[in-house]
This record gives C-alpha cells, structure tokens and sequence, in this order.
C-alpha cells in the first residue's frame, strides 16, 4: 500500500510548469525600539494548478506571508517571482480573498463580481458576470446588496469578483474562518469544484488542519518564532477526501504533531 | 392576513401623520393665546393675520402693500447668495477634507489653522467683511461660505479616514490604480459622512445668509426681516421666519435627494 503522506524536501513537480517563485524570504518588523523577524528563510515553489495549504497557528505569519506575495508588504530579503519576473505592489495577477468582508457595500452583487472587469463590451461584460454568479451558484442573488445576503453569500461573492480576473495566483487569506462549520465544509466544497473547473493555482492560509488536509496538494507547515516553513507535505488522498477514513486521519493525526512541537 | 394589512396601512399613516404632529399642535397653540388675547397681537399677531401677509408677500401686486408681491425677488436673491457661498464651500472643503483625511502630512498642515478659524464665531467675521467687500451680495456669500466650510470639511476628512483600508487593497489588488481608486472606492465609502456635512453645511448657509442680509442690502428674506422690524411690522417677521424655515427644509430635501439620484452610494447606504 501506498502511503497518502510523504515529507518532500523541496516543491515537486507534478503538476505543470513553475509559477510562483520564493526563494530566502525574510520579512522584519521595527517593534518598540527592537526589531521582530516574523519569516525567515522562506523558500518554496509552486506549480501551474497546484492547491498549496499555508498551516500555522495564529501568530505564526502566515498572513504576512500572505501579504507579501500578494505585494500589499515589501519584504525585508529574498525575492518572489510570478512566472520569472519579481513582484511589485499588488495587482490582479495575484487576486487575494480576505478572512474579513471586503465587498463594497454601495454595489450590489453583481456589480461587486463586474468591479475588477475594465475595458470590456457592456453586453460581454454582463455575461460574464451572470457566467460567474451561476459558478458561485448566486445567479438569483444579483440585485442583492452585500448587507442584505449571509457571510457564507459574501465570500461566494469575493470569490467570484476575483475568479473573473482570471489571476495566475489566487490568495487566500483563512477566507471560510469567520463562517459556521457547516457554511465552511459547503465553501470549501465549492472551492474544489471551482478549482476543478477552472484550474487556478491556489495558494490558501488556514489554521485549521482538517480544512488543510481536505482541500491540499501540499500543505507547508509553517512554525513560529520566527516564521518558517518547517515541513513540506504531500497529501496524496484520492479526491473526494472523506474526512472519516483512514488516511485522512492519518494525515490530519501527523499535522496536529506537528503543529504542537 | 387582512387585519395585518390594515394594521400595517394605520401605521404607515401614522408615520406620515408624525412629522406634522408638533407644527400643527404649535399653531394650534398659537391660535389659542392669540384669539384669546393672552398674547398681546403687537407682540404675536395672530396666525389668519399671518396667513394674510403670507398671501400679500408672495401673490401680491406691488403698490398695493409694503412688501406685497416682493417674495419672488427676496427668494431669488437669497437662493443666489447661499447657492453661491455653499458652492464655494464644497469646492474648497470636500477636496481638501478628502485630503486630509487619508494623507496624514495634509492633515497636519491644516489642523491648527482649520481648528483656530474655527474657534472664531463667524459672525466676527462680519464687520472685517463689510469693508472688504463692501454691503452687498459679495460679503454675505463670503460669510456663508465661510460658516459652510468647516462642517463639510471636517466631516468629509472623518468619512475619508473612516473608511475601511481593505476595501482599498481590494481594490488595489483587483488592478484599480488610486484616481480610480478615489472616485470609485474612497468618495463612495466616505458618503454617508459626506452627505452629512453637506447637510450639516447648508443649513448653517441659511443661518449666515440672514446675518449677511441684516446690513443693510435692499432684498433677500433676511433683509426683510430686519426691514419689518425698524417698521415695526411683526407679522413680517414672523412670515421671513416661516419662509426661511420652509425653504431651508425644501433645500435640505433636494440636497438629499439629488445625491441619492446621481450617487449609487448616498442611495444605497444612507
């Protein structure tokens, strides 16, 4: 039998070409007259279409990691590279879904999904939007505005606004962390179906190791004091993973070791 | 179903009903003393009397009463000096609020200056602006722009700082570049506040329109009332008082409602 776990040194390369490029990362914070190094040595690769979990537990600078990739911080060294060129400031290559309710609330929900989409034909436009509220499975909800609809609705509705940018990278920053346990098992669902679908390259942050372990290609155990990738883990769990069978448990049993160390 | 639905209509006429509940107990009150004789009719002339100059004032012909037929004239002359000094202050006080209130270094080069000037009751203001600019239209719409400017600037900074940093980083990280960015994540997020200034500042337009009207020039509402009163005609009075109060309340409704017609956000979160 084939073990569904296996610690890899570097990134693999299984899926298709090299995309997102972070080599020797180092990001330090001025902190009361001292400084705080909260990554260090962050290096690691990710493949066209792969699903890379960021485990940590808060505090571990998972979302600072995060943040810079996403270009919203400057890294203190080291370098990320978005297919070969550097990255500079954020932009809609590399799309971020927040934890946090980020939707604009003077626009309706279409309008929100339409928000990033410039320079397109009215009629072209609004296709596409009414494509990507039926992915999300919101097609009814379009005139509603963002006060009006349930947290699961609005991070559908991030979801999607970021989805019809078609980013080389998306960003997920603990996006489900806020909703109910069953609203989040629905949206990671979707998420894999979407990214079935779609074929993005997801980078996504959690704390929560089932939710690593459902959704990952390659979960990078992140430790603290100062951030730092401490395991590279392939989860080789055929698709769809239930969360009761044995190698789920396996996998998620080894995570939470590795967590408490 | 259909008691819920009658019950639901006598409330809806009960809140239309609301509003009007004070002014009506008021004049009722008003009629009371008067015809009663408790209030003198030189002090308070009684409410018909006042109907009557109502009536004169604006649908009168000229030659048949003092002020007979002038409202028209009063009003357009009033309506000019506000419009034109609230104008000025939305020029000048949005986009400098806006400044402010996201670019930290704007913001402390206007502090004292704007919290100094503020310190000062505008109607200090007024003897400086009679030799400036002389009695006339100039020296009111310098005083009401002057009193309009700090409520609309001061609260389109605050609606400007307010507003939540992640919607901007969405919209960075969505490709929206900062004068995009301010048209159609930043004004529209800080509207709620906005929209409050400039009501805030309009209606303190009207309160400095009448202080700028009372030296002396030869028409608007507030000249009438200072007018009335070396005549000792009360009954104007009182009318430039209702008059004043209506169309305050008139402009106040129209501000709302055309920022609600044109902007999604002062519709949709106000």
């Amino acid at each position: 039998m084939r073990s569904p776990l296996r610690a890899v040194p570097g990134g693999r390369e299984s899926h298709g070409h090299k995309i997102l490029e972070i080599a020797h990362l180092r990001k330090v914070f001025p902190a009361n007259g001292s400084f705080l190094t909260v990554l260090d040595e962050i290096s690691f690769t990710a493949q066209s279409g792969e699903l890379i979990c960021i485990l940590g537990r808060s505090g571990c600078g998972k979302s600072t990691l995060l943040k810079v990739l996403a270009g919203f911080l400057t890294p203190t060294a080291g370098k990320v590279l978005l297919k070969g060129r550097p990255v500079s400031g954020p932009g809609p290559d590399r799309c971020v879904v927040f934890q946090e309710d980020t939707l604009f609330p003077w626009l309706t929900v279409e309008e929100n999904i339409g928000f990033g989409l410039r320079g397109w034909e009215k009629k072209a436009k609004a296709a596409e939007v009414a494509r990507f509220l039926g992915l999300v499975g919101l097609s009814e909800f379009n005139g509603y505005l963002p006060g009006e609809i349930s947290g699961g609705m609005k991070q559908r509705v991030a979801l999607a606004r970021v989805l019809i940018l078609q980013p080389e990278v998306l960003l997920m920053d603990e996006p489900f962390a806020s909703l109910d346990a069953q609203t989040r098992e629905e949206m990671q669902n979707l998420l894999l179906s979407l990214w079935k679908e779609l074929s993005h390259t997801i980078l996504f942050v959690t704390h929560d190791v089932n939710e690593a372990v459902v959704l990952a290609d390659r979960i990078l155990l992140m430790g603290k004091d100062p951030g730092r990738i401490r395991e590279n883990i392939v989860v080789d769990l055929p698709r769809p993973r239930r969360r009761e069978s044995d190698g789920f448990l396996h996998v998620s049993s080894r995570l939470y070791g590795g967590l408490r160390d | 179903m259909n008691t819920i639905l009658k019950v639901g209509r006598k409330a809806a006429g009960m809140e239309r009903a609301l509003p009007w509940l004070i002014p009506i107990a008021c004049v009722f009150f008003w009629m009371t003393v008067s015809s009663t004789g408790l209030v003198p009719t030189y002090l308070l002339p009684h409410p018909l009397e006042i109907g009557r100059a109502v009536y004169t004032y604006i649908f009168g012909h000229p030659g048949e009463g003092a002020y007979a037929g002038r409202f028209l004239d009063d009003a357009a002359a009033s309506l000019t000096r506000v419009g034109g000094g609230f104008a000025a202050a939305v020029i000048l006080g949005l986009p400098l609020g806006i400044l402010s209130g996201r670019l930290a270094a704007v913001q402390k080069l206007m502090s004292t200056t704007v919290n100094a000037l503020r310190a000062v009751p505008g109607i200090t203001w007024l003897p400086l602006a009679m030799v400036w600019f002389g009695i006339g239209i100039k020296t009111t719409v310098f005083l009401v722009a002057l009193a309009a400017f700090f409520p609309i600037y001061l609260n389109a900074a605050s609606g400007a700082r307010q507003v939540n940093p992640l919607l901007l980083q969405a919209g960075a990280m969505m490709g929206i570049r900062r004068v995009r960015g301010t048209f159609a994540i930043l004004l529209p997020g800080a509207m709620p506040h906005i929209l409050t200034g400039l009501r805030l500042g309009l209606g303190i337009s009207w309160a400095y329109l009448v202080l700028g009207e009372l030296t002396g020039v030869p028409n608007g509402l507030g000249a009438v009332i200072m007018d009335a009163r070396m005549l000792g005609r009360i009954d104007m009075i009182v009318v430039g008082i209702i008059i004043i109060a209506l169309i305050g309340r008139t402009t106040d409704r129209l501000l709302q409602t055309g920022m609600r017609f044109f902007f999604k956000s002062a519709r949709r979160m106000t």
